[in-house]
């Protein structure tokens, strides 16, 4: 048993890695060099305190200036601008009116538009996550999202309740739950983010 | 010591195994999709339930829902899986005809008023999964027959039961991602929702046999397809929480991901619609994320947008002279239906 025992245990981490490995794979190989900078980014923000503002500026600088050279540099990751990336949302994230070309079987579950829907919606959280903003744009860009009546329900409910969290963020308080439509202001308050 | 150390690995590891859901898989379904189904019951052994809400604890019937209540949950009534195209009629075996079935009342099936949209010859149809053993145990009621079917690689089942549990299984369900890839636990979570959406039909007796839909009322995004719940423990209401309970949890979702899918629990939570099916269903408490902070009134958030230079113009609430129609929360919630199957049969 003693002899066999090394090589079980080298067999289980080789196994443990190989689990490790399929699990975050993806994750290493796509993860943007900004998503990656941006906790130092932020730590460096946060350490404003321990260090002189001039270090921690020229740091953060360097630090950024690398982060665009690293994404500029990388055939597959175009850097957007706010703007830009708000745009192509506003031109690519399918409507209502989508889901009159559909069979009815497919309405039994949330249609395709809606989940490609999801997906402009993910995106953009994920940019906000990943890159400095200001956080009035983000809010600005959730509450219009909320307010398009060609949109579907659940994206507006979405938005709506990201723009509420944002509007807590920022002032301290509630966002009236008037400034959305009735249906949408229910449904908001049905998710927890 | 090291030698029971051993045994005891295997022995947890044989025990997690067992409490997969053991699902009859038709031979015709590809083998790819087998796969993905099998890692799909497999995810959900691992998957960790977040928070704990009273309504997904009554629905699953637990006084504290775990990964383990899920899938026995779900085990109750997941049993066959055919493929989509799979053709019924020449299996089905009539085994006595003036059966009597326990309960006589039948389940009202609303007619849609849409049956299609307009589906362009391009378009291929998007099935991802229906129910077909809660359907074959209603026509077989509504028959008076004892009905069989043949399953291939299974053998006969006897279909005296909508918890027969037997799902067909459309390439729809595996030819959507929620974000990338079709093996994502984000994309597995989506398809066990499916499961769990079809495991529901399985339940009810006389009235609420089937937990069948009804049709979305006027308004609503839905309106005239038959894919709206008038109850609060329905197939949709189940989707919804099974989400609820997971999308937070997931560890393995990026936060991509789980915004996708919180937008899929939206999705199921819309087509809960009140009884009389005017409005949708407003709950008695709104379900507050930030209960702490004070709810400022209309004028003032208009203020605040405005101090925030957020172009307030773009706000239908921030113009003058706008009114506010509240809806009357609570009212005409839609009421629990009896889940209790209408026999188990021979299970």
């Amino acid at each position: 048993m003693k002899k066999i025992f090394p090589f079980l245990l080298i067999a289980l981490t080789g196994l443990a890695l190989g689990h490790f490995y399929q699990n975050h794979s993806s994750i290493l190989k796509t993860k943007p060099a900004i998503e990656v900078a941006n906790p130092i980014l932020n730590s460096i923000q946060k350490k404003g305190s321990s260090q002189t503002a001039d270090t921690s500026v020229s740091i953060k600088k360097n630090l950024e200036e690398n982060v665009v050279n690293a994404v500029s540099s990388s055939p597959n990751v175009h850097f957007k601008g706010l703007h830009e990336k708000i745009a192509d949302f506003y031109s690519q994230i399918p409507r209502k009116s989508s889901l009159a070309g559909l069979a009815a079987t497919e309405m039994h579950e949330t249609p395709q538009p809606i989940l490609a829907a999801g997906r402009h919606l993910g995106d953009m959280h994920e940019y906000f996550l990943t890159h400095n903003h200001d956080i009035n744009a983000e809010l600005n860009f959730y509450l219009k999202c909320s307010q398009q009546k060609d949109f579907f329900d659940s994206a507006r409910a979405l938005c709506a309740a990201r723009a509420s969290q944002l509007f807590l963020i920022i002032t301290g308080n509630q966002i009236s739950s008037k400034i959305f439509d009735d249906r949408i202001a229910i449904l908001k308050n049905q998710i927890t983010l | 010591m090291k030698t029971i150390f051993l045994i005891i690995l295997i022995l947890l590891s044989a025990a997690a195994k067992a409490q997969t859901p053991s699902i009859h898989i038709s031979p015709g379904i590809h083998e790819d999709q087998k796969g993905s189904i099998l890692k799909d019951l497999e995810n959900l052994l691992t998957l960790p339930v977040e928070g704990q809400n009273p309504k997904a604890n009554a629905l699953f019937e637990t006084s504290y829902l775990t990964t383990a209540h899920l899938n026995s949950w779900l085990a109750d009534r997941a049993h066959h899986f055919v493929e989509q195209g799979f053709d019924f009629m020449p299996r089905l075996q009539v085994l006595q005809e003036n059966f009597t079935y326990p309960n006589l009342v039948m389940p009202t099936i609303e007619t849609a008023t849409k049956h299609s949209g307009v589906t362009t010859g391009a378009q291929t149809m998007q099935v991802r999964m229906s129910n077909k053993g809660a359907s074959l145990y209603w026509f077989a009621k509504t028959r008076n027959q004892k009905l069989a079917l043949d399953l291939p690689g299974y053998g006969i089942a006897t279909i005296t039961t909508p918890r027969i549990g037997l799902f067909m299984v459309g390439e729809g369900l595996f030819n959507e991602t929620i974000l990338g890839s079709k093996n994502s636990m984000a994309t597995s979570l989506f398809r066990m929702k499916t499961y769990f959406h079809e495991a529901r039909h399985t339940d009810g007796n006389g009235v609420s046999l089937g937990f069948f839909h009804v049709v979305c009322p006027k308004g609503h995004q839905y309106e005239g397809f038959s894919a709206c719940d008038k109850n609060s423990n329905g197939p949709y209401q189940v989707a919804t929480l099974f989400l609820s309970t997971t999308i937070n949890a997931c560890s393995k979702c990026s936060s991509a991901e789980k915004e996708a899918l919180r937008n899929v629990q939206l999705d199921n939570q819309l087509r809960i619609v009140s009884q009389s099916l005017n409005e949708i269903y407003i709950p008695i408490k709104h379900k507050k994320s930030h209960a702490d902070a004070p709810e400022m009134s209309l004028s003032s958030t208009c203020q605040a947008l405005k101090d925030q230079g957020s172009d307030i113009s773009q706000l239908e609430a921030c113009k003058p002279g706008f009114h506010f129609n509240a809806l009357t929360p609570g009212a005409d919630e839609p009421p629990l239906w009896d889940p209790t199957p209408e026999s188990t049969g021979d299970l």
